[in-house]
């Protein structure tokens, strides 16, 4: 399977009153050509940070993003507004996301003006197409965002997002206000969507049950690190990091029958604006050793199933 | 058992002018808690979860009023009380936990001090008598350094440790029942899963009867021992947590247990999502313009149908689904 996103090294901080505050640190991974990579974390452990850096939504300290063999963090200004026709976000409040005074097909055809050099007509045909692509009924076109449900109005998102036929799109949380049957109809979409139109996302969440039934590969961020990456099956049926064990232990079966014995995280979590030098992990971590604290753990990989820590 | 909190056929609306139709937020809502027992209450946004939970603690906001039905607390008839009346067993009887623990607390007043003023609100004490209580509630809690956190701001905490305050505050009067509204929504799966255990284990050692909220089955399946189904106002289906899961009957919650496992779906049933019009409810049933079994019977005034000797279910076509 071709890669179409190549993450190499990725950092980012932030200033925060002259201090430093670092939000992404030395983060790698790759996704295939038409698969979903979920990207997974506690709040705060920059996952959005890493899809706007990978947008170019936000500037980059050191690292290189590779779409499509296309060095991202060298484009120019023209050439990147060309390139965001390609690669596009559905944010997660769509409400916010939306500009109040403007009518449902207007939002849609904004993306196609600027991207394309579409007739009045032509815009027109292909507003009224993407509602269809979405599965909204054509009379939502001269709507305005305060007459749709949440749901409604995520479509509405993914629709201005395929507007300029992108092959990859990074959706940051993008059913995290939506109740249980309309998230599971978004997300239906979005995978009817992805085989049909040969799509690539990026699916952020701090969902674990969603990115387990909705991803092929992912990586587990804690404070700006990747500390496990892999295949789903690998990393959800074979988890190696204590944080990745945790976690999946506190995830709650909906089966009653299905009970788990929850690996209790003690501890609090060390501040993005004073990082250990060891490991991240380390101040709540059940199975820490002297070593864990001299230095950063390296990802080892074995085939696709990298992990960073040193007691595995 | 008996049962602590019993609601009866309880109706609430919007009243919206004159000539308008009002919103029916509740409609025909009965609900027993039993005691001791934790009752999971799940349903989608706008089913009228929280709406409830407020008119149990006697706080609707202005507009809304019952219409009909009682609520009936410890054989007390509170949904008739007056304000002064509620403020007796409100904070004491029945306390109350909220999804944003910041909203509820008082940014500008030291934790010890807001929790010492709860205490002493329904307990006659010195200011000591009551921080020495205090202390012991943030221990039991969980809250490492109690003599700090006594001292700190609430925007010096954590969200979870500012739920852990807030179950402190709920608990420090040993109330009969406890009212969840949400209580782990924001927080991440880590600090979820402690919160939960902490109210499973205080609410056992002090044998205080749960009224739980969410719209996470799984929080549902893992802690409670009762389980509500809610829609449009009204229990669909209500019962032993794990008869209800195991053996679903309402298409409703057929669907909603299948959004939770979508590779591996039992039902797969259609259900497009859209939220009912609530000046539309009538005395059928109010789902069936999302079910994919609707027919013009549906519409027709409905009871409940008895699967089992806890297990009921509001639905016409009760024992035809899988025919």
């Amino acid at each position: 399977m071709p890669k179409l996103l190549e993450v190499t090294n990725l950092s980012k901080s932030f200033n925060s009153d002259g201090r430093k505050l670092v939000a992404i640190d030395d983060v790698s991974f790759t996704v295939n050509k038409g698969e979903t990579h979920g990207i997974v974390g506690e709040s705060g452990s920059g996952k959005s940070t890493l899809a706007r850096c990978i947008l170019r939504l936000t500037s980059i300290d050191s690292g290189s993003v590779y779409i499509k063999s296309e060095d991202v963090t060298k484009l120019k200004k023209q050439e990147l507004r060309k390139w965001r026709s390609n690669n596009q976000i559905v944010f997660q409040d769509s409400y916010e996301s939306m500009n109040p005074k403007y009518r449902i097909d207007w939002i849609l055809a904004e993306p196609l003006k600027l991207h394309t050099t579409l007739s009045k007509s032509e815009i027109g045909q292909k507003v009224s197409g993407l509602l269809e692509m979405v599965q909204l009924p054509a009379s939502f076109a001269t709507r305005f965002t305060t007459e749709l449900s949440g749901g409604q109005l995520q479509r509405v998102n993914i629709a201005r997002a395929l507007a300029t036929n992108p092959q990859f799109l990074v959706l940051d949380e993008p059913t995290s206000s939506l109740d249980h049957s309309v998230q599971a109809n978004i997300l239906a979409l979005l995978k009817d969507l992805q085989s049909k139109l040969g799509l690539t996302y990026l699916l952020i969440s701090h969902d674990l049950e969603m990115i387990a039934n909705y991803c092929d590969s992912v990586s587990v961020m804690y404070l700006g690190k990747v500390l496990e990456s892999g295949k789903i099956k690998d990393v959800f049926e074979n988890p190696l990091h204590p944080y990745t064990k945790a976690l999946l232990s506190c995830t709650l079966s909906a089966n009653p029958l299905e009970k788990k014995t929850q690996i209790n995280l003690q501890g609090l979590p060390f501040s993005p604006l004073d990082l250990p030098k060891g490991c991240r992990f380390s101040s709540r971590c059940s199975q820490v050793l002297p070593k864990c604290l001299e230095a950063q753990p390296e990802m080892v990989f074995q085939g696709d199933h990298g992990v960073a820590c040193i007691n595995i | 058992m008996s049962n602590v909190l019993e609601i009866h056929n309880l109706a609430i609306q919007i009243d919206s002018g004159d000539d308008t139709i009002p919103a029916k937020i509740i409609n025909n809502l009965d609900l027993k808690v039993r005691e001791g027992e934790i009752h999971g209450l799940v349903g989608e946004t706008g089913a009228g979860k929280s709406m409830s939970v407020w008119s149990i603690m006697g706080l609707l906001p202005t507009g809304m009023e019952i219409r009909s039905g009682e609520i009936t607390f410890q054989d007390q008839k509170i949904s008739s009380f007056s304000e002064k009346q509620y403020r007796e067993i409100r904070g004491k009887d029945i306390a109350i936990i909220s999804q944003n623990p910041f909203g509820s607390l008082n940014p500008v007043k030291k934790i010890g001090k807001q929790l010492v003023d709860f205490y002493r609100q329904h307990n006659d004490c010195t200011f000591a008598e009551a921080s020495a209580k205090v202390l012991e509630e943030l221990r039991a809690v969980g809250i490492p350094d109690p003599m700090r956190r006594f001292h700190s701001y609430p925007d010096q905490l954590s969200g979870g440790m500012a739920q852990r305050i807030l179950i402190a505050a709920a608990m420090i009067n040993r109330p009969k029942m406890l009212l969840a509204d949400e209580p782990t929504t924001g927080l991440d799966v880590t600090i979820q899963s402690q919160i939960l255990e902490l109210i499973r284990k205080r609410c056992k050692e002090l044998g205080t009867s749960v009224l739980f909220i969410t719209h996470d089955l799984g929080i549902i399946a893992q802690n409670c021992d009762y389980v509500s189904v809610m829609f449009a106002g009204n229990i669909v289906e209500s019962g032993p947590m794990k008869e209800v899961f195991l053996n679903p009957q309402h298409p409703y919650t057929r669907q909603l247990l299948d959004t939770t496992r979508p590779n591996n779906k039992k039902f797969n049933y259609l259900d497009n999502g859209s939220p009912p019009n609530l000046k539309l409810i009538h005395e059928g049933c109010n789902y069936n313009y999302r079910c994919q079994f609707a027919t013009d019977e549906c519409k027709s005034p409905l009871s409940t149908t008895k699967v089992d000797t806890d297990h009921i279910v509001r639905c016409h076509k009760f024992g035809k689904l899988d025919a």
